[in-house]
Parts: structure tokens; sequence; C-alpha cells
């Protein structure tokens, strides 16, 4: 049952002081979902149905949600375990509506199957979109070729899909950036170092932060990046209620 | 027998900011005792009894300095200070970015301590005691050297009458005081000096010869910031220059700076207050004497600060001389870019270090003195290749280096014939080039051993067959060795081509800082300190992280110059012939400044190439390039 009517007394824009007021500063990329998908999805096959299942899971855990997702053809066709799994989720398609998609959507991200995502990982690449003068950021990941890509998608409709990256380069407006600074991994290559800084009033600030790369092999190799990452987070955990204050999700 | 000497007195010389007696009482001895003397070592009229060599005879000498750079500056006057029981170094600030030694060797009879003050921050105490007699000179030279090894004039004996010729000394340990009515040729050849400090007379030697040398220990490239944290500030000389004002912008409102310039110019405290801020603007140098104003400037330009000029006394031009005055007039001004703010810097220090290190600058003393000039020494050039393809690339970097007294090893490892393109570039190389053919069966340190082997250079310096330089790498090498007295000197990677995207990197490795790893293409060591090294390890790879562990061990330094005149090539699908794998992912890592295509610095002196679609390999171009509309 819902609550009774509320008829607004307030001006617009009120609800952004409520908020910084309150301490609940939305990145301009956070809100509500806009039903279109503000992040358009290219997820790119390599004919592996695990590994794209895999990278659809991190997506799904990623803090930002509201996306529409192109699927390779025949992924979800009945039968799959992927087309099973998704087949309530209305975001995710493999029609060839891509084109449309994007005309909808403030940001374009095209994800090969198999790299793994962190849960702020999409945030963080926003964040390196909104660099002055950028209008794609363009990752590089150790392991395979592929390089993920994250448009600006006016940037995008005004060039033309074709035009896009040769006019992204003689602007200057094209960034590459060290995936793991992201977070991003290939499955099975090990995972970066990245941690979660805490803020000064006890609140989980999420940038993910450029350390200097994975960690060596020699010292344990995947393990020991997850080993790394438990530890990370087990501090983080321990500042918390050392705090008083709410601990780091990760 | 002779009678056992008796200290006579206690004396403080105080140089810093701390009064005398707060500077006795804070080391613990008692300031009230009868025989505490205070005495100003800069007086010109100060009296010195040189009635009892190596006296007079002191319980305890207690010297209070600003910093180790004022120390340096004096180091002459305390020459005929004597013998003391206790000695006492209190220095009030010291440059947190170098590594602080006390220099000294304790024998058993002597302690040594290293301490601190808790009432001032920063400071540095360094107490010597011992059952025998110190000679105060000897341990304020040991301290002020800071573990440098050499001697700044090179073995010249340098007489200075007093502290206006002091900064002639450039802080070299055998510079003494000398009564300016000595007769040089009634004193004993082991006590004698060869030339008295002073302007150089007779015209030959011009108005440029007149300037002191700058110290490099005050006045070097060494913690330059390519990104300070700050804008501008100005920079104004009040009293004649004696002391100067230091107002940043971002600290409108507050206090500015008074930099205490007293002895005569700035030391490391001061030029490290300069580093914060992307660039200088000086003023009140018209009210300075032309000498005075000349000073500032050298070690300004020696520093390589970024400055914006006011009028300056056309007799100060004449002393800077012209280059130093070119590169100043040429490289001053503002610029929003980093890189070029960088390349303008490096160009007006190398220029004023080439005139007013005492290495260069000792040449007017060594002329007065009746000796040579000293040349600039041989540098051989160890070039290993295993790609004959490479050779024609890698002989036109040596080829266009500015330090001409080079000799170049091309080390040709495991390769036979170098091919019609190789051995036309050889015949066409312009200077000395000794072919070496090492088995392919040799390590690669085996193989630079043996190029090593047949170099004559006092100084060898690595470089790689693929990457770029810059035409005065070696010279820069040269310079910073000069300035830091580090064992091994080199570059960092700072900029990278990455030829799969076609884009240039510039990672945040920043350089001019002591350091423990340097670019392996960039390594330069002197022929002595490569052989007490042991040479390259005799393994496939890693040889030149094993050369820089093996300079550490054996408590040597490493310092990295700037990285403007070295680009690394990182070509798409390296294969075998790199000792050093990585993915191009590490290139991107902690990047400051990217741009598309190639994009040499400036110091390169190379054009760019601007992006092309066409150069991106395959698997860096978009997916949308491809055509792709829709997912396949």
């Amino acid at each position: 049952m819902g609550g009774m009517l509320v008829e607004s007394k307030h001006e617009p824009g009120q609800l952004a002081a409520w908020l910084a007021d309150a301490g609940l500063a939305l990145r301009p990329f956070m809100g509500p979902r806009s039903g279109r998908g503000r992040l358009s999805v290219v997820l790119l096959g390599s004919g592996n149905e695990q590994e794209a299942a895999l990278t659809i899971a991190t997506l799904l855990d990623s803090s930002f949600q509201d996306f529409r997702v192109e699927l390779p053809a025949g992924m979800l066709k009945q039968g799959t375990e992927i087309g099973r799994w998704l087949a309530g989720d209305d975001r995710f398609s493999d029609a060839s509506v891509f084109a449309k998609h994007v005309a909808q959507s403030e940001t374009v991200l095209v994800l090969p199957a198999g790299l793994l995502l962190t849960k702020y990982s999409i945030e963080a690449i926003y964040e390196a979109l909104q660099q002055p003068g950028t209008s794609v950021v363009r990752t590089v990941v150790p392991g395979r070729p592929q390089a993920l890509e994250f448009w600006d998608a006016q940037f995008l409709r005004n060039e033309g899909f074709e035009q896009a990256e040769a006019a992204a380069r003689r602007a200057g407006a094209e960034r590459w950036i060290d995936g793991a600074a992201l977070g991003l991994h290939f499955v099975g290559e090990p995972a970066p170092k990245v941690f979660f800084r805490r803020g000064a009033a006890e609140r989980h600030i999420v940038d993910v932060n450029v350390l200097p790369g994975p960690p060596k092999q020699g010292r344990g190799g995947a393990k020991g990046a997850r080993h790394y990452a438990r530890a990370i987070l087990r501090r983080l955990k321990a500042l918390g209620n050392r705090a008083g204050g709410t601990a780091a999700r990760g | 027998m002779q009678a056992e000497r008796q200290p006579v007195d206690s004396v403080v010389v105080p140089l810093g900011t701390i009064d005398a007696a707060t500077a006795v009482a804070s080391l613990g001895l008692d300031a009230n005792k009868p025989g505490w003397h205070k005495r100003d070592i800069l007086d010109a009229g100060l009296a010195r009894d040189l009635s009892n060599p190596p006296g007079p005879w002191h319980q305890d000498y207690v010297v209070v300095v600003q910093s180790l750079g004022r120390l340096r500056e004096t180091l002459p006057l305390f020459s005929a200070e004597g013998r003391a029981k206790h000695l006492a170094v209190v220095v009030e600030q010291s440059d947190p970015t170098r590594p602080f030694h006390t220099g000294l060797a304790a024998t058993a009879a002597e302690s040594v301590t290293l301490g601190t003050l808790d009432w001032l921050p920063g400071a540095r105490v360094i107490e010597v005691a011992s059952a025998g007699w110190l000679d105060v000179h000897g341990v304020l030279a040991a301290v002020a050297a800071q573990g440098r090894r050499t001697l700044p004039l090179g073995g010249l004996r340098l007489g200075v009458a007093g502290k206006d010729t002091a900064a002639w000394a450039a802080a070299d340990p055998q510079a003494r005081w000398v009564s300016p009515d000595v007769d040089m040729d009634m004193v004993e050849p082991v006590d004698s000096m060869d030339v008295m400090a002073g302007p150089a007379e007779g015209p030959a030697e011009g108005l440029a010869a007149q300037l002191a040398p700058v110290d490099p220990f005050n006045s070097s490239p060494a913690g330059f910031k390519t990104f300070p944290g700050r804008s501008t500030a100005s920079l104004e000389a009040i009293d004649g220059g004696t002391w100067w004002k230091l107002t940043g912008q971002e600290t409108a409102g507050t206090e500015p700076l008074l930099l205490d310039t007293r002895t005569g110019g700035f030391t490391e405290i001061h030029i490290g207050a300069l580093r914060n801020f992307w660039s200088v603007q000086l003023e009140g140098l018209e009210s300075l004497t032309p000498m005075a104003c000349a000073r500032a400037l050298s070690q300004l330009a020696a520093s390589g600060v970024p400055l914006t000029l006011g009028a300056i006394p056309p007799l100060a031009e004449g002393l800077l001389g012209t280059e130093t005055m070119a590169a100043l007039r040429e490289n001053a001004g503002p610029t929003d870019s980093a890189t070029d703010r960088e390349a303008a810097s490096i160009a007006t220090r190398r220029t004023a270090l080439r005139a007013f290190l005492p290495r260069y600058r000792g040449g007017v003393l060594r002329r007065a003195a009746g000796l040579a000039d000293s040349l600039d020494p041989a540098i051989s050039v160890l070039l290993a290749s295993k790609r004959p393809a490479m050779v024609p690339h890698a002989l036109a970097q040596v080829a266009r280096q500015s330090w001409t007294n080079t000799e170049t090893v091309l080390i040709l490892h495991g390769v036979d014939e170098l091919g019609p393109e190789g051995d036309a570039a050889v015949a066409a190389f312009p200077g000395l080039l000794t072919v070496v053919h090492a088995p392919q069966s040799l390590t690669l340190g085996g193989a630079l051993n043996l190029g090593a082997g047949q170099a004559s250079g006092e100084y060898l310096a690595k470089m790689d067959d693929d990457d770029w330089y810059g035409p005065r790498h070696l010279e820069d090498l040269f310079l910073a060795r000069e300035y830091s007295d580090a064992v091994l000197v080199g570059s960092p990677v700072e900029f990278t081509y990455l030829e799969g995207p076609d884009i240039t990197t510039r990672r945040s490795h920043a350089g001019e800082q002591y350091t423990r790893h340097v670019a392996g293409g960039t390594m330069f060591i002197s022929a002595h300190d490569l052989r007490a090294a042991g040479g390259w390890r005799n393994a496939p790879r890693a040889v030149d992280r094993a050369l820089l562990d093996a300079v550490l061990a054996a408590g040597g330094t490493v310092y990295r110059n700037h990285g403007q005149n070295y680009m690394m090539h990182r070509r798409s699908g390296s294969g075998p012939a790199h000792t050093w794998q990585a993915d191009d992912s590490v290139f991107l890592q902690d990047t400051l400044e990217q741009w598309n295509g190639f994009r040499p610095a400036p110091q390169m002196d190379l054009p760019p190439r601007e992006p092309l679609q066409e150069r991106r390999s395959a698997g860096y171009r978009s997916w949308f390039s491809a055509g792709h509309h829709a997912p396949a």
C-alpha cells in the first residue's frame, strides 16, 4: 500500500539542497533510473558463454545499473545458460537495437566478454571521461589485445560511428589509461590492486585509485591478489569498526 | 719532550639565526663559564692567531649555520681556526630531499653523534669529541662535503683572503684562508697555495671571468619540480641583495619569506623554497651592484628556476656572459605547458652550468696559476645490439650528440653480418667507432663487458639500439655527474612512444633526484667505478638492475637527471631482443600527460608526427572504426 499523496510545496532545485544538507552528495552519473538506459553497453562476444556470463555478472554487480546491454547475437536464445539467466531482465537484448540505444544514452561502453569489472569500475571510468576535452576513454588490460572503450554518446552521434575514432584523435579527445586503474582484468589473469578510500567523516568514497599495477606473479599471482584485496577490505572494516562508523563495502 | 697542550678557550661562531648563547646552552654546555668567545668569521678584520700552528687550541668549538650550503660557502675561512677537543655544528635547516651525512669516521679515541634540537624542527646537530685534538677545518670540511668525494677545483690549491672571495673556493676542502699580507714566495711549498682567489686581472680574461663559480650543492637542477604546487612568486632584492623577500601569490595575506643572503649567495634551502613555484618574478635587480646581481642570476640560472626578469644592470649582463644572458632571456617568461617550462629550464641551467660549475669556472683560476685548462673528458658509448636493422638508427642517435669527445663501441651480439644498410651506417659514422663481435654464447652482461674492455673513455655511457636520444643527452649526463657527484647517473623513462596505439605518454617518474633506479639505456658511469662495481653481471638479462644494486651496495649514490633527452620506443609485438619485457599497460600507469602520435619532448629536437589511423595497430583500433554498428 502506498503512502498518502504528497503535494510539493517546494521550489524546483530544493531536492539538491536537501541532499547537500544531509551530506548525500550524488555523483553526476548517479540518480534515478531513466528507463531508457543512460549507459549503452555492447558486449563483444568471444564465443565463450562462460566468459560472457562472468562479464555480465560483474556488470550486474556494478554500483551503476542504469544501462541497456546489447549481447552477441543468439546469446539470449532459449536454451542457453545466459538466456535462462537473463530472461526476466529487459535491459538485455540481442536484437540489433544498439544504434537506437546510443541515440538515447549519455555514454557508450564497448565491453569485451571475459573482461571483469569491479563494483565501481563504471563510476571510475565515467569520472575519467569527465576530464576536460575527453570524449573517449580507452583502456589496455594485460593478457588480451581487446581494449575497453567508453564514449561520450553525443560525440559518437555527432561524428558518426565509423569516423568517431579518427575525429577523437584529431581533436586530442582520446585518453588511454591502464585498465588496472579501474580494477579491470581478464578471466584467468590476476586481479589488479585497487582499494577504496574512506573519507574523514566515515563516508565510503568510491574513487578507484591508480596504483602501480598488478601484483607480481612471483608473489602469489592471482591468489596473492585476492589475498591482498581481502586484506585491504579487512583493514577498512577494522577502521570502520574502530571509528564506530559503517564499514566499507567492497 | 713536547709539553701537553692545554685548551685556552671555547668558541662559538654564529652564522645562523639562533643566538650564540642559546646554541651553546642547547648543546648542554655552560655559556656563562669563563673562556667563551664569540667569533665573527665573516669579519674582514678578525684576528687570527698563527703564532703556534696548528693551534690555537680550544676546548669547545661550536658553529651555528642556517644550512649546509652556508657552511660550504664559508668553509675556507675556518682553515686557520686551529684545534679543539669538542666540536659541534648546529645546522638549523636541512633539505629533506637529500640524505644527511656526518661525513666523519671516528677513531677509537673519538665519538661522533648526530642529533636534533627538540625546539627547532628540521635542525641537525653533529658533535665530535676527542681525547686528542680535532682539526676544526678538517671536521667542518667533512661535514660540508656531505659524502662528496671530489675536489671541486680539481686539486688546485686556492688562497682565500676573506668572505668576499670565499665563493671562488666552491667548498673545496683544499682552499685556505691566507692573510693578504703574506708573501707566497716565502711559504714552504707544502703549505703554499697555487693562486689567490679573486677577480681575474688583465684584459685577456675579460668581464665574464670576474664572477665566482656556483657551488652545485647550493645551485643545481637537483630538486627541480616539473609540476610544482604553486603558481607565481615574487622575489625581491632588498638591502642591496643581503636579503630577498619571497612572496607567493597563494600566500597573499601571509608573511613573505625572508631569505638571508648576507654571506653572499642563495643556499640549497633558498633554492628549495623557490622550487614550489611555477615561475619566479625577479624584482629590484636594478638596485643591486652588478656583481651581486650577476651572482644571484648565475645561481638561479644554474638551478633552472623558471624566471621572469626585470631590469638588469648592464654590467651584470657582461659579468654573466653573452651565452648565459641569452639563455636567461630566451627562456624567461610564462608558459602554460609543463613540458615547455621544463625544457626552458633545462636549456638555461645547462648553459649556466657549463659557464659556472667549478670545473669550468676553475679555468680562470688555473690560467691565473699558469696551469693548463682541464678538458672535457672522453666518453665511450656502449651500444649493444642483436638487431642489424636497428644499427643505423642507433648510430644516428650517437652521431647527433653535442659532446664531441666520444668514441662508440658497437657490440654486435650474435650478429655476424650487418647487411648493406648497417654496413653503410658504419662507414658513414662521423666519429670514432669500434665494432666488437660478441658471440651468441655470451650473456648480455658478458657482451657489455667485452665492449667495455675495448673502451678507452674516462666515462662509459650505455645506449639502447631502438630508443631516441636528444642531442644533449651525453652532455647533460656528464653535467649531472658533476653536480650530483653520484657514482652512476642516468635518466628516467618518462616519455614513451607506444607504437601499438600510436600515442606518446609521459609518466610521473620525476627526475633530478637521488634515486635507486635509472633507465638501463641511459646509464653513465666512470670506467673506474664500473670496474670497482665488478662490471656488468654475467647474466642474460637484468644486468642494469644488477649494476645499480652493486653501486648502491658499495655505498655509491645513483642520480637521475631529467627525462627529456630519452624517449623509449615501445614496439607493438616486441620480440626477444628486448631485455625488459613489459605490457603496454605498464606505460599507461601513472601517466601525467598523453599525446596522440609521436610527440618527442622539446629537448629531443625531433619533429613530431601527427596521429594517423593507419599507424595504429589493428588490435588498438576502435570497434566502431571497423564498421560495427551492432554486435556480431
